[in-house]
This record gives C-alpha cells, sequence and structure tokens, in this order.
C-alpha cells in the first residue's frame, strides 16, 4: 500500500541521514585552536604578543596547527583580530612564513571583559562590562568566579562597590572551548574632610571635654563656618559678668548671644562678636567629626 | 522577520520548510487524536467508523512523514554553518545544571530551556517512531498492539512539552502561538476523553447472553437481552463488544467489532459471528448468562439512510448480516422496493433463509431474495444482478461480504453505468 511504502521510505532515509550527520558532524570534526590574547577589544598594541595554542592538541599536527603552535608571535604592525577566529599572524620578516590557522566549525567565545572606573574611592561604585561573540552557533555559558560569583549572561553589566582592592574573573565556555577575563577594581580609602579641611577641628566629645571651668568652650556657627572659642578665658572680661557667658559653656553660644536682654549691644550682627571674641578662637568645630 | 527573507537561501528555505512541517504534524497528529474518539460527528464525516479508522490510518502515516522531516530540515539549514552543530542538533547537551532555571539570569535561562525543549521533541518523535513501526511493519497479536498504541498519548504529551518550551522565531507570533495552543488542547482532550476516561465517559451496555447456536456450518448466533439499559441502533449498524468474565479460555477480554443481525424492533440483539480464528471460534462455548458489555451502534451502512426507495442489496458470505438486520426492520407498509442477492460458496452456508423466506412472503414483491452459490452457479456478476433486478442504474446499492468480492462487484457495476456514489460498501476491516 502506498502509504506502508512511503512510510518505510521516509524513516530509512532519514535514519541513514541522522546516521551520516552524527558520524561527520561528531567524528571528522575537530575542536578549534583556542586564540586567546591579552587584547581587550579585539586589536594589539604593537609590541604586544599574541599566542596560538590548540588546547585539545597542544602538540600540534603539523598538518593542522600554525608550524609555529605554542610559540609567541609579535606583530611589528597593528593586526586587528576579527570576531570570527581567523587569525593570519605574519612573522617577522627575519623569519619568514606565515601561519594561518584553520578555520573550523565551533569556536571557543571571544570574552571582554572591562571595569569603568577601574579606581574608586571606598563607599563609591564602578561598573563592569563583559561581552561575548559565538552565541548564536554554539550556546555559551558564563562563570564569575573571584569576588564575585554564580554565573552570567553571555553579555551585560553589573554595577560593583567593592571596600577593598578587588579582582573580578569571568570564564566563558561553549563546545568549542573557553576564555577566561579578569579585570581588578582598586579601592582607595575614602578622603573625608571636616572643618571643611580648617585645623585644629574640634568634635562634639571635644566640646564636651570643655563644658565647665575656666577654660570652657563653645562655638558659634556665622557663614557657615563654626569656630571654637575659650569663652571661659574671656569671661572675666565680658561686661555683663562671667556668668552669662559659662552658661552657655560647650555647646553653641549663638542662641545665648542672640538672647540676651534687648539693652545688650551684641543683638547686631554677630560678626561684631566673632570680632569681639576673635583672639579667644581655639579652633573649628564639625558636628559629623567622630 | 519579512517572510521574504525566510526564502532567502537554500539554508532559510530550509528552515522555514522545517519549520512548517512541524507546524503541520503537529496538527494531523492532534486530528488524528480526535479521529480515535468514536464521536460521532466522525460517522457522519466520513459515512461510517470503518472509513473513520482508514482515515485514522492515514493521517497517522502522514503526520508521522511530516514530523520526521521537522528536525531533518532544520538540521539541514544548521548544517549550512556547521556540520558539527547541525549533528549535536540531535543530541541534547547543556541540561544542566538545572540550578540555571532558579537563577535570574535570563540569557543562561534561554538556552538550558532550549536544551530541554529539543529533549522533550526528541523523546516525543523517537517515541512516536518506534509506536508507528510496531504499527505498520511488525505483526503483533492484537492485544498487545492495542496496548503500545495508546502510549501515542504519553509522546504527544512530550510534543505537548516541546511546543511549550521551545523558543523559536515563529512562536513570537501570538496567532502561531495560539494555533499551537489549540492544536496541543485538543489532541490532549481527546486522549484523555477516549484513552483516560473512555471507561467513564464513554456509555457502554451490559446484556447476557440468552441462547448460542450454530447455523451454517461455522457461523454462531448469539441472542443477547439487556441487562439494564438497551441500546438503540438503526438496521446494519455494528457494535462493539467484549465478554470479560466468559470462563472461556479463547475468548480474551479486549473489544471486536460485530454486526448486529437483529432488528432494532426485536426484543433481543442477535449477533451472527463466522468462526474464522481463535476468538471468533470460541464464542460457541459461551453459556447462558454470560455477560457482555457493548459499545455501539455504530456505522452508516443502513437503507434508512438513503431516500432512494429502489434498491439491490448484495451479501458474499457472512455479510448477509447487516441485510439480515435490515430485512428484518422492513415495515408493513413498507416503501422500499429490495432485490437481496445472497451468495455463498456451498448451499450449506446459508443462514437464516427460513427468516428471509418468511419476510419475502409478506412483503411480496417489494422483498425478493435470490439466493447465488458459487459452486453451482459460478461468481455473482453485476451483469448477473442487473439482468435479473431489471437494471441497476437508477437504484441504491449495498454491498457487504469479503473485500475481494466487494471490490469486484463495484467495479463491474461502475463499468455498467452506475454512479460511485450510489454504491454502498461496509469494509469489515479498518484498515
Amino acid at each position: 500500500m502506498w502509504l506502508k511504502k512511503t512510510v518505510k521510505v521516509v524513516l530509512l532515509g532519514a535514519s541513514l541521514l541522522v546516521f551520516a550527520l552524527l558520524v561527520w558532524g561528531l567524528v571528522f570534526t575537530k575542536a578549534d585552536p583556542n586564540v586567546a590574547t591579552d587584547a581587550v577589544n579585539g586589536s594589539v598594541n604593537n609590541g604586544q604578543k599574541v599566542a596560538i595554542a590548540d588546547a585539545a592538541n597542544p602538540a600540534g599536527n603539523a598538518a593542522q596547527q600554525p608550524t609555529d603552535n605554542g610559540a609567541t608571535q609579535t606583530p611589528t604592525s597593528n593586526p586587528t583580530i576579527p570576531a570570527t577566529p581567523t587569525v593570519p599572524v605574519t612573522t617577522p620578516p627575519s623569519t619568514g612564513g606565515t601561519t594561518t590557522p584553520p578555520t573550523t566549525s565551533a569556536v571557543a567565545p571571544l570574552l571582554t571583559l572591562a571595569a569603568s572606573p577601574m579606581t574608586i574611592t571606598s563607599g563609591s561604585s564602578s561598573t563592569l562590562g563583559w561581552s561575548t561573540n559565538n552565541t548564536a552557533t554554539a550556546p555559551v555559558a558564563c562563570t564569575a568566579s573571584g569576588a564575585w560569583s554564580g554565573s552570567r549572561a553571555t553579555s551585560g553589566s553589573q554595577s560593583i562597590s567593592p571596600t577593598s582592592t578587588s579582582t573580578y574573573t569571568l570564564v566563558c565556555s561553549n563546545s568549542g572551548g573557553s576564555s577566561t577575563k579578569s579585570v581588578t577594581v582598586t579601592v582607595n580609602a575614602a578622603v573625608v574632610t571636616y572643618c571643611g579641611g580648617n585645623t585644629p577641628c574640634y568634635s562634639n566629645s571635644d566640646l564636651a571635654a570643655h563644658a565647665s571651668g575656666g577654660s570652657c568652650w563653645g562655638y558659634i556657627t556665622y557663614n557657615g563656618l563654626s569656630s571654637v572659642y575659650n569663652i571661659g578665658s574671656f569671661a572675666p572680661n565680658h561686661s555683663g559678668g562671667s556668668s552669662a557667658i559659662t552658661a552657655a559653656c560647650g555647646g553653641n553660644i549663638g542662641p545665648a548671644l542672640t538672647s540676651a536682654p534687648g539693652n545688650v549691644k551684641h543683638t547686631s550682627a554677630l560678626k561684631n562678636t566673632q570680632a569681639t571674641l576673635n583672639g579667644y578662637r581655639v579652633g573649628y568645630y564639625d558636628a559629623a567629626k567622630p | 522577520m519579512p517572510l521574504s527573507n525566510r526564502f532567502s537561501s537554500v539554508a532559510m528555505t530550509l528552515g522555514s520548510i522545517g519549520k512548517i512541517t512541524g507546524f503541520i504534524g503537529l496538527a494531523m497528529y492532534a486530528l488524528n487524536l480526535v479521529y480515535a474518539t468514536r464521536l460521532k460527528f466522525l460517522e457522519n464525516w466520513f459515512g461510517g467508523l470503518n472509513r473513520v479508522y482508514i482515515a485514522h490510518h492515514i493521517l497517522g502515516g502522514l503526520a508521522l512523514i511530516f514530523l520526521v522531516f521537522h528536525p531533518l530540515l532544520l538540521a539541514g539549514k544548521i548544517a549550512f554553518t556547521s556540520v558539527r552543530e547541525a549533528a549535536l542538533f540531535f543530541l541534547p547537551h547543556g541540561l544542566t545544571p538545572v540550578g540555571a532555571f532558579f537563577d535570574a539570569n535570563n540569557d543562561f535561562h534561554y538556552e538550558v530551556l532550549q536544551q530541554w525543549a529539543i529533549l522533550f521533541g526528541s523523546i516525543a518523535l523517537f517515541g512516536m517512531v518506534i509506536l508507528l513501526v510496531l504499527t505498520f511493519f511488525v505483526k503483533l497479536p492484537y492485544r498487545v498492539w492495542l496496548f503500545t498504541h495508546k502510549f501515542l498519548g504519553l509522546a504527544f504529551f512530550f510534543a505537548g512539552l516541546h511546543v511549550i518550551f521551545i523558543s523559536s522565531d515563529t512562536s513570537q507570533s501570538p496567532t502561531l502561538k495560539w494555533y499551537l495552543i489549540i492544536m496541543c488542547a485538543i489532541g490532549i482532550i481527546a486522549f484523555i476523553y477516549k484513552t483516560l476516561l473512555g471507561r467513564i465517559l464513554i456509555r457502554k451496555y451490559q446484556y447476557y447472553v440468552d441462547t448460542v447456536e450454530v447455523v451454517g456450518g461455522s457461523v454462531t448466533q448469539l441472542v443477547m437481552s439487556p441487562v439494564k439499559q438497551r441500546m438503540m441502533y438503526k438496521p446494519g449498524q455494528f457494535v462493539f463488544i467484549r465478554f470479560l468474565f466468559s470462563g472461556v479460555d479463547d475468548i480474551t477480554t479486549e473489544w471486536h467489532p460485530f454486526s448486529v443481525s437483529s432488528s432494532p424492533k426485536d426484543d433481543f440483539l442477535r449477533l451472527s459471528v463466522k468462526a474464522l480464528g481463535d476468538y471468533t471460534g470460541a464464542l460457541v462455548h459461551l453459556k447462558h448468562g454470560a455477560i457482555a458489555e457493548i459499545e455501539g451502534a455504530y456505522g452508516k451502512f443502513s437503507y434508512t439512510n438513503y431516500s432512494n426507495y429502489q434498491q439491490i442489496w448484495v451479501a458474499g458470505g457472512i455479510g448477509v448480516t447487516p441485510f439480515l438486520s435490515m430485512a428484518r426492520s422492513l415495515p408493513t407498509d413498507n416503501p422500499y422496493k429490495v432485490d437481496l442477492y445472497y451468495s455463498v460458496k456451498t448451499r450449506s452456508e446459508l443462514i437464516d433463509v427460513d427468516v428471509l423466506a418468511e419476510i419475502s412472503q409478506i412483503q411480496g414483491e417489494k422483498f425478493r431474495v435470490i439466493p447465488f452459490v458459487a459452486v453451482e452457479s459460478g461468481f455473482i456478476t453485476a451483469d448477473f444482478v442487473s439482468k435479473t433486478s431489471e437494471g441497476i442504474k437508477d437504484k441504491e446499492i449495498f454491498i457487504c461480504g469479503p473485500p475481494g468480492m466487494m471490490k469486484a462487484m463495484r467495479q463491474q457495476m461502475k463499468d455498467l453505468g452506475v454512479p460511485n456514489a450510489n454504491i454502498h460498501s461496509e469494509e469489515f476491516s479498518m484498515s
């Protein structure tokens, strides 16, 4: 019957084709040379070295491998390495000869990994960016290690905020091999300035330590700058009496000044007070200072 | 992707046809599962349940062909870029780590999911191939074959998983996506209805055996009564019957189809079965009271389906059974004019001639029985029928008998000018 015959032919034909395909595709093709460079963007600088090695066949097969397998080549001009792995490398004239690695089917992915910026101060962040090629023909899997871990997409970016200098490594592989890249992000300790950079800079605890006695301190904030005065020393010279002064010791003396009884002549701008107290300034104040 | 791109090169064309075969193959598979449900509307479409099964057989083979081409053509497309990748296409890889499913990395997700989808597709296709090889090419005992055939529902389920998880540019289109979902749903529902829940959902009638007698040399006549509900049927239809507790060795428990030889007006249900094998030969040993389950009735082979009252019935051997039912059901004020040609090899094979003679007496000229014995008169021909019935061209012809006889008679009648649409035959075989 026609149907039975057709089914028979189709099944037998398909089995034969699949078998032939498996034999051809798996037995008669070899894994590719692994082209790893220490260039970041697919180009090498004059003087940089390009290493060509077949991970599966390090000893090399004269018919398939470049004759200088394992040796490093130093291009004198700037060869660009294209995304598909055909890397013609011209040896320097003194040794002569050209090597052309063969193109074969599945190739290890080309991976680029970069951090921007490469140096940060503690507390701020940087962005890691990476990309691979070759994901369409052979599925690529990427794994992070070092200061980060887990699986990653074949391309992407990630924000990082290391607290100390860290190295981030990414390994991307497919059926043709793998590529590894690392990048180190330097972290500098944050420089924090208090008192706007003025010195000496005193904190709340300093004030608290001079909150009473003959040399107690207080601060006035004028035009954004907080100055610390030894109002204890000034107190005897205060025409309003020393007790009024020492009552404000150890903290902000601004409110005490402005709320003094009306006929006292320092309700005018604090700058007058500042001028008077100038000789008694001991330093500056920043509440944020630990 | 614009349509023009899809056929822009040999590789692209292979890929596109590969996808198309997948879509068509899936629809055929789903439809075939519906064909197996025995729902009544299918009988109307195809003109009888036996024809539904013939369609099922053909569609199954076609679905297999399309679905085999599906991965083959897609691999062909890949081979243009890389033979190695094409080979790897048939070997799902990168299935682990399964943990990839649970991490937020979507690209990695995608790659692993694709490989699982391909794995499901491979399971479905390999399963289908094996089960259909068993159907088309390997001779198995009926029970064994029937058991294996039901696993095609499982293969379809895996095909459904493949369809859900595969990420192809065609699955981006909402129309195609809905098409796939609907096809899978139809197939799964049909399979669940018939194979998994058939016991509950499909109506069965319980009958018990009243009498068993042997007539015509090797024909077992079973007369049965309903235990509870009577089955309704038309004259000429057939049923599926099985005996669960017959107590007879060779009466196995699977379903068998037999024509009903009683009239729907009768109180009893009568089956006349010729002993042709182990099962049919053992029916004679059934005891009074043996319980049978009956599913039916099926068949479009009935004079009541046609308005042409001038009819010629040609019966060969045991093919007389539906005509016995039809003859018994002719009403007394019968508008039909029927000539029944009953052809057998030897005279001893004739069954129920007394019944037919009685009906002929009652109906007079409106029902004539012309027995035709091969050893005495040779093989019956359309010519003989035409002469004896005074013309056959404007009459409705019914033929039932051995396949060879039916085929020959039909051809002869067509040669005499009878339109093919006027000739109705009930093939006992299902393929």
